[in-house]
């Protein structure tokens, strides 16, 4: 086992998503499968080799730090599940 | 029908000599999805100004000389695509009824030449499939066959091409998304170089492997398309800031001299012997047509899914956090904060995403980090010299766009691994971020065949030229799905 039921549910918890007991028993078992392959890479060697984090290599972009105006907030909360006075609204965060 | 089977230079022609008027374009479109959407399934939504715009155009005097070549031509976008006051659902229950409020610089390009949007297409979740099946409503049936899949993620955009629903369509390729659709539905797929078109306003699936494209019926179409989604926006700084040629002045048949390698580790046994067939067949055309072909090895391709599988998971699991039921999105109700983060993502997510933001999750953490992700970085960079490195040597590089035709709806679905699989041989063209297009070239038991085209960054010309040259001495791409 590559990733193992607590592994799981310790993964699920950083991804803020809850899992049924039946997707923890599906999803650890296709979960393997595909770690399994995914430790073929392991076998290349990297030795002296750099990380490519894009396709294609780009300078930074630098822009000026112009005042422009940001989305309108009628736009901002058009699809919001709840909000009150120009604020998002969830379920309250201290006591 | 007539009209949906023209080039879009035809139509463009009969437009600017007053044959045909806009709205004529407009509801030969919108009559054919009435007539085929019910058993194709290409569409997530329909645009209802789509017929009130068209009329506008009719009695519009925009300037003959200044008309761009997609003027007034009906056209979808895939659904990861924001369109503004129109439904952009990503294929997602997540965001189900979610009214896009700002425009993509690629909705805007198409608005900014009076092009009609038709609507918006069907798709694997997020971008997150190859199948078109992990959607928000039914999948996406194949126009060949229905009892097959159209292929993903932008099923529903090469399907509305291949049925001829519309005249061209947008979507977008982050591992194949957008060539094995093409493929697998008989058209032709084009995904250009890393951030020739800008990917402001399209859903993220993995940032550094995404890219938007055409699907068209035909290679001349998508080098007139191309031309009007490319170039740099300052909205999207990874984009091109060089200067786009015009892509449909260079479709001149001329392949002589031409040095195409033909990739051994994309004609293997586990490749559809009929599909090794037809390329082969494919490349004794080219020679006699001029070009020099030989056969040349990469061996580090071998590594491209797997590579490809822990960098688009790690990236997925960071762009789908934004998907919290807090701004925008279904939200469940709790009693607490966590809770309803948790219980909206599991509520609003099919199984292929929440397995991609596990692994990706599970590749990031502590201890796992260097072995899976860091790995997997350090092997792109080694495919990607491979496949630089190759181009030097050869002009293009050729191959099957996939490894077998369109497979049965639900054969797949719940075997993650075979899925991730079919995307084997166009995941190396993102790894590298070169271009890669996929034609028709054949036919195996009435489902298409792909050919891949592979060329170096910026180098759309020559992938046109080539696939033009394929085309102009072949039918395939005139084959005609049943529906």
């Amino acid at each position: 086992m590559l990733i193992n039921e607590e592994e799981l549910i310790n993964t699920a918890a950083l991804v803020r998503l809850s899992l049924t007991d039946e997707e923890k028993i599906r999803f650890s078992k296709q979960l393997n499968g595909l770690l399994h392959v995914m430790q073929k890479l392991n076998d290349a060697d990297v030795t002296q080799v750099e990380r490519t984090t894009h396709g294609l290599t780009r300078r930074n972009v630098m822009r000026d730090d112009e005042v422009k105006a940001s989305l309108a907030l009628d736009k901002v909360f058009l699809n919001a599940p709840e909000h009150e006075d120009d604020q998002f609204k969830v379920p309250a965060v201290l006591d | 029908m007539s009209l949906l089977n023209m080039k879009l230079q035809d139509l463009h022609k009969q437009l600017e000599e007053q044959q045909i008027k806009p709205s004529d374009l407009t509801e030969a479109s919108l009559k054919r999805v009435k007539e085929t959407d019910d058993h194709i399934n290409a569409f997530i939504t329909l645009n209802e100004q789509a017929m009130a715009q068209a009329l506008i155009l009719d009695e519009e005097s925009v300037q003959k000389d200044g008309r761009s070549p997609i003027y007034a031509l009906p056209v979808a976008l895939k659904d990861s695509v924001m369109t503004e006051g129109l439904r952009t659902t990503g294929g997602s229950r997540m965001l189900h009824d979610h009214q896009a409020v700002y425009q993509a610089t690629v909705s805007a390009k198409l608005q900014a030449a009076h092009a009609v949007i038709i609507g918006k297409t069907n798709m694997d979740e997020l971008g997150m499939g190859s199948s078109s099946e992990y959607t928000l409503q039914a999948p996406v049936r194949n126009p060949w066959d229905i009892d097959h899949v159209a292929g993903g993620s932008s099923g529903g955009s090469a399907a509305a091409v291949a049925a001829r629903q519309v005249y061209y369509a947008i979507g977008s390729d982050t591992g194949g998304g957008i060539r094995q659709p093409a493929a697998y539905c008989g058209v032709v797929g084009l995904k250009p170089t890393y951030g020739l078109v800008s990917r402001f306003g399209l859903i993220a699936a993995a940032s550094s492997l995404d890219h938007l494209g055409c699907i068209t019926k035909d290679v001349t179409d998508a080098a007139f398309v191309l031309q009007e989604i490319a170039g740099y926006d300052p909205l999207d700084s990874t984009s091109y800031d060089g200067v786009i040629p015009r892509y449909a002045d260079e479709l001149n048949g001329d392949i002589k001299g031409l040095r195409i390698g033909i990739v051994k580790q994309f004609m293997t046994d586990d490749v559809d012997p009929k599909i090794r067939a037809a390329i082969t067949e494919a490349v004794e055309l080219f020679e006699q047509l001029g070009a020099e072909c030989t056969e040349v090895s990469l061996p580090h391709l071998d590594y491209g899914l797997p590579t490809y599988m822990t960098i688009a998971a790690a990236e997925a699991s960071s762009n789908l956090a934004r998907l919290d039921g807090v701004r925008y999105g279904e939200r469940v109700q709790a009693s607490d904060l966590l809770a309803l983060y948790e219980q909206s993502r599991a509520a609003g997510f099919n199984d292929e995403a929440k397995r991609r933001m596990l692994l990706g999750a599970y590749v990031l953490s502590e201890g796992h980090y260097e072995d899976y992700y860091v790995q997997a970085q350090k092997v792109r960079t080694i495919i990607k010299q491979e496949l630089t490195q190759a181009l030097t040597q050869y002009d293009v590089l050729i191959g099957p766009t996939t490894p077998t035709t369109a497979f049965k709806i639900g054969e797949k679905q719940d075997d993650p691994l075979a899925m991730a699989a079919n995307d084997r041989l166009t995941v190396p063209a993102n790894l590298a971020g070169i271009p890669s297009i996929s034609v028709p070239c054949g036919m195996a038991e009435g489902l298409p065949i792909g050919m891949q085209i592979i060329g170096p960054a910026y180098g759309e010309q020559t992938l046109l030229r080539l696939a033009h040259a394929f085309e102009h001495h072949t039918t395939h791409h005139k084959a005609m799905p049943p529906c």
